[in-house]
């Protein structure tokens, strides 16, 4: 073997001549110039509807009038203003007035006290929802993935087959399920915490690949060495899961902070959001643009905008704080398979 | 008196001793099955398969070894704390196992599993035969003492017809009711007074109430396991109980049952014509899925079935590839500012999607920007997701509305493609560095390792997550809801429109329309509708899920 080797690199030294060696730089050079230009050009594509967001959240001009520009031709922080204080612009007789919304965005003082709106809703819900949802994933997944159990693959096949069927169809039912429990009108918020968080385990799909991929001979050395299943969950397993943990907390918490159908069908009629009815983000930008009940859709052009920036703020923060744990590898100090 | 309660009570020490012999026997079997309740350990305790040895790396003795007898039988007393002589019996089951099953372990635990079987049911009829035995005798004594005045009249009679009764109406043996005679005779001649029958009563009772209660708690279930072990167990070999409890019961409660109820409301007539209390159990609804205004609804479902197969086809693979082929260049060796680019394209996955695919639509709308500077600039518009009423298109839109259909796949991509680039990205990191390695070293040049170990190991991981993920676009509400909202309107197709159908529409969003978006839902056509969905996805995934590779030689690749 050690004279094969030998030859090999003698062969290849002898071949490795410094035309050869210039002729594959350049291929590179030329090459990776060509990714550049792609990725720039990908980035500018994926990146202009977000920037576009931006610009007309800063747009001064008064319902769906700015929205035939990519750029706004006067700017000002007006839409922001009219979110948080629950107004809309309108200048139908030249003159602007400030016409109360039909919308709680943040919050409203009420002779009864503060009225909170949809974003502090959805973040409640949200963060309950993520964490318990993750909770969940975590578990299903390491018993599929790292246990051998009976019905194992039964309880995998019935989870697959579970998610062809069209989920809002359950929905309907749901919807009973908590009307009977009580859990309606203002207490809806914990009938979206469940629908959002209950099923969650059904969604292992991603972190048991991951698990999959994490070697066997961790665990197998730890269990020579007398550790318990639990211990080599807590000591082992989770520690070098911690990428895949903060995805899966993120996209848990995705999930819920801009989910429409769910909230839309569970927290009912969208009539009375001025009264302080709960609802989410979703539904309520949603409304904003697209409901015809009061004949106004144009007016909330503007908030939809700002509302839409504000709403994205928290999760691109995580994201981009979070983002190294995706892409780290795991592998790294452990036994490789 | 004093003499008689004193022979009385060594006639009673009899019928202890008979309940002592109870008691030993059932101790034995108790300890034998004890140690039968831990195969392992008694396996371990014969091979000498204990911690230290493992941890040496030596196996113990191999499997078909002779048992050293003695060592293995001083194991079992001392690990299962049970006495020499039931430790010899075991040793000759286990011995026979042994030679029995050589060297086949799960044969040799089922062989001792069977034997312990046997000890358990032998257990349980010597249980049950002398429980219900002298349960019964315990209880008819105490009787009979209890009911002492009636008795009476047939002491009266003689010492036989005394005992026939007590055969006849307690269940008592001749044995104790002859000495039962005696006591009362006893009592009857010499005390002949209510105090008396009092004390005789009050001292049978004492005696003989333990005798009947201990019976009754002695029966055994099962393994003897302390609370501990049991507890013990849930961290260790039910570790998958434990984990899997909570989300099991969460998904039963919140998708399981839901789904049962929703596919029975397919065998209901609840329609808009029928309230939620008022409507039957019968198969009118699959009836007038299938036969309802001609079969009109059979034209609507297969053009909607063909668009959305088409589209999830079509939008899986669009992102699939888009995300490994973004992922691979983000990752390949020499580009700089890695970071920076997964950056650009994660924070379009950090805004919820409602926003940028409503924002989009509103892009490319027949007056969003977009479309305003074409008009602008060259007079025209391109009727990218509607059909342009207000100025000039550029080209008709045939009547498929294909251009617009393939506008929503292409738009689906700035939505998807981020989010498999970032899954795919932690994966090609997490392959492992030396079968790279290795591969080189065997000569393989990059083309032969990209698809000889990158390719493969991608398609292993995501391979079930590609099934979903089509699964996925066949439900994927968003997409269509949001940017086209279904349209363009279908009012040049009559079927269409007669049952709320656009253009674009997919079967769930038209499924939508129909039961949520509806004033008075048609509830149990969206469920057989429902029903069909889901026999559609059923069967592509049972034909995917079939060729999979990463599903059937899942503990391969590990």
């Amino acid at each position: 073997m050690a004279n094969i080797d030998k030859e090999n690199t003698a062969t290849l030294a002898n071949r490795g001549s410094k035309q050869k060696h210039t002729s594959i730089r350049t291929a590179r050079i030329i090459s990776n110039t060509v990714i550049y230009v792609l990725l720039t050009i990908m980035v500018v594509i994926w990146l202009s509807p977000i920037v576009w967001i931006l610009l007309q959240s800063f747009n001064v001009e008064i319902g769906s009038a700015g929205l035939t520009r990519f750029i706004p031709q006067e700017w000002g922080i007006d839409n922001f203003k009219d979110l948080f204080m629950n107004v809309y612009r309108d200048n139908a007789d030249g003159s602007i007035r400030y016409i109360a919304s039909n919308y709680i965005f943040f919050w409203r003082m009420t002779e009864n006290g503060i009225v909170f709106g949809s974003f502090f809703t959805t973040l409640f819900v949200a963060i309950i929802a993520a964490i318990i949802s993750s909770l969940f994933v975590l578990m299903t997944s390491y018993a599929f993935s790292r246990l051998r159990f009976k019905g194992r693959q039964l309880m995998m096949r019935i989870i697959l087959l579970m998610g062809m069927f069209p989920g809002f169809l359950g929905l309907i039912v749901l919807y009973w399920f908590f009307d009977i429990l009580g859990l309606n009108g203002d207490h809806a918020i914990w009938a979206l915490i469940i629908t959002y968080s209950g099923g969650a385990g059904m969604g292992y799909y991603i972190m048991k690949g991951f698990f999959d991929t994490i070697s066997k001979q961790i665990d197998e050395a730890a269990m020579i060495d007398g550790a318990t299943r639990v211990q080599i969950f807590w000591k082992i397993t989770l520690p070098l899961s911690k990428p895949i943990i903060v995805y899966q907390i993120l996209t848990s918490f995705m999930g819920p902070w801009g989910e429409f159908i769910t909230a839309r069908y569970l927290l009912g009629s969208p009539q009375n959001y001025a009264g302080g009815s709960i609802t989410t983000v979703a539904v309520q930008l949603q409304q904003m643009i697209t409901s015809t009940t009061d004949g106004l859709r144009g007016h909330y052009w503007g908030q939809f905008f700002a509302g839409a920036v504000i709403v994205a703020i928290p999760t691109s923060i995580l994201f981009i704080m979070m983002q190294r744990y995706y892409v780290s590898g795991v592998t790294g100090g452990a036994v490789k398979g | 008196m004093q003499n008689w309660l004193e022979i009385d009570s060594l006639r009673f020490h009899h019928t202890y001793d008979k309940y002592n012999d109870f008691h030993s026997i059932t101790r034995d079997c108790r300890a034998r099955l004890k140690v039968y309740s831990d195969l392992d350990e008694l396996l371990r305790c014969a091979f000498a398969e204990d911690k230290v040895s493992l941890a040496n790396g030596a196996q113990a003795l191999p499997h078909n070894a002779k048992i050293n007898k003695k060592d293995a039988l001083s194991r079992i007393v001392g690990d299962f704390d049970v006495s020499f002589e039931i430790a010899r019996e075991l040793g000759i089951v286990l011995a026979k196992a042994v030679n029995e099953n050589l060297g086949n372990d799960s044969a040799m635990k089922e062989a001792l599993r069977l034997e312990a079987e046997k000890e358990q049911a032998k257990y349980d009829g010597f249980l049950r035969a002398n429980s219900v035995e002298l349960g019964k005798e315990g209880e008819g004594l105490q009787k009979v003492y209890r009911e002492y005045r009636q008795n009476e009249e047939f002491l009266e009679k003689g010492k036989k017809p005394f005992i026939d009764h007590l055969y006849e109406a307690y269940g008592i043996r001749r044995y104790y009711a002859e000495m039962v005679y005696r006591d009362f005779a006893k009592a009857h001649k010499k005390c002949g007074t209510e105090e008396a029958a009092a004390a005789l009563l009050e001292l049978r009772g004492q005696r003989l109430e333990p005798f009947g209660k201990k019976l009754q708690e002695t029966p055994f279930h099962g393994q003897v396991l302390q609370f501990k072990k049991q507890a013990k167990q849930f961290t260790d070999e039910k570790f998958a109980t434990t984990v899997l409890a909570l989300p099991t019961i969460g998904a039963i409660a919140t998708s399981m049952l839901p789904l049962i109820f929703s596919i029975l409301i397919a065998f209901t007539n609840w329609d808009s014509a029928h309230t939620a209390n008022r409507f039957d159990w019968n198969f009118d609804a699959w009836g007038n899925v299938f036969g309802m205004g001609g079969g009109d609804f059979m034209i609507v479902f297969g053009t909607l079935l063909r668009w959305t197969i088409a589209w999830a086809i079509l939008a899986t693979f669009t992102n699939y590839i888009g995300g490994i082929v973004l992922a691979l260049i983000i990752n390949k060796k020499g580009i700089h500012f890695k970071g920076f680019w997964r950056t650009c394209f994660v924070i379009t996955i950090a805004i919820p999607q409602f926003i940028t695919l409503l924002v989009i639509s509103n892009l490319f709308s027949a007056d969003g920007p977009l479309n305003t500077m074409f008009a602008n600039s060259f007079g025209w518009k391109i009727p990218f997701l509607s059909v342009i009423t207000n100025g000039t298109p550029l080209f008709e839109l045939d009547s498929n509305y294909t251009f617009i259909k393939f506008m929503i796949v292409i738009l689906n991509m700035w939505v998807g493609v981020p989010y498999t680039m970032l899954s795919t990205s932690g994966i090609l990191m997490n392959i492992p560095e030396d079968l790279y390695e290795s591969a080189q070293i065997d000569g393989a040049n990059a083309w032969t390792r990209f698809w000889k170990i990158t390719v493969p190991y991608i398609l292993f991981v995501t391979g079930p997550s590609l099934l979903t993920t089509f699964i996925g676009n066949i439900n994927n509400f968003n997409v269509i809801y949001f940017l086209s909202g279904g349209g363009p309107n279908a009012s040049d197709v009559p079927e269409l429109s007669r049952f709320n159908a656009g253009h674009t529409d997919i079967l769930i969003t038209w499924l939508y329309k129909l039961t949520v978006d509806k004033t008075l839902p048609e509830r149990s056509m969206g469920s057989v509708i429902g029903c069909l969905m889901f026999m559609v996805c059923g069967f592509f995934s049972m034909v995917m899920y079939g060729r999979m590779g990463s599903v059937k030689n899942e503990e391969e690749f590990q």
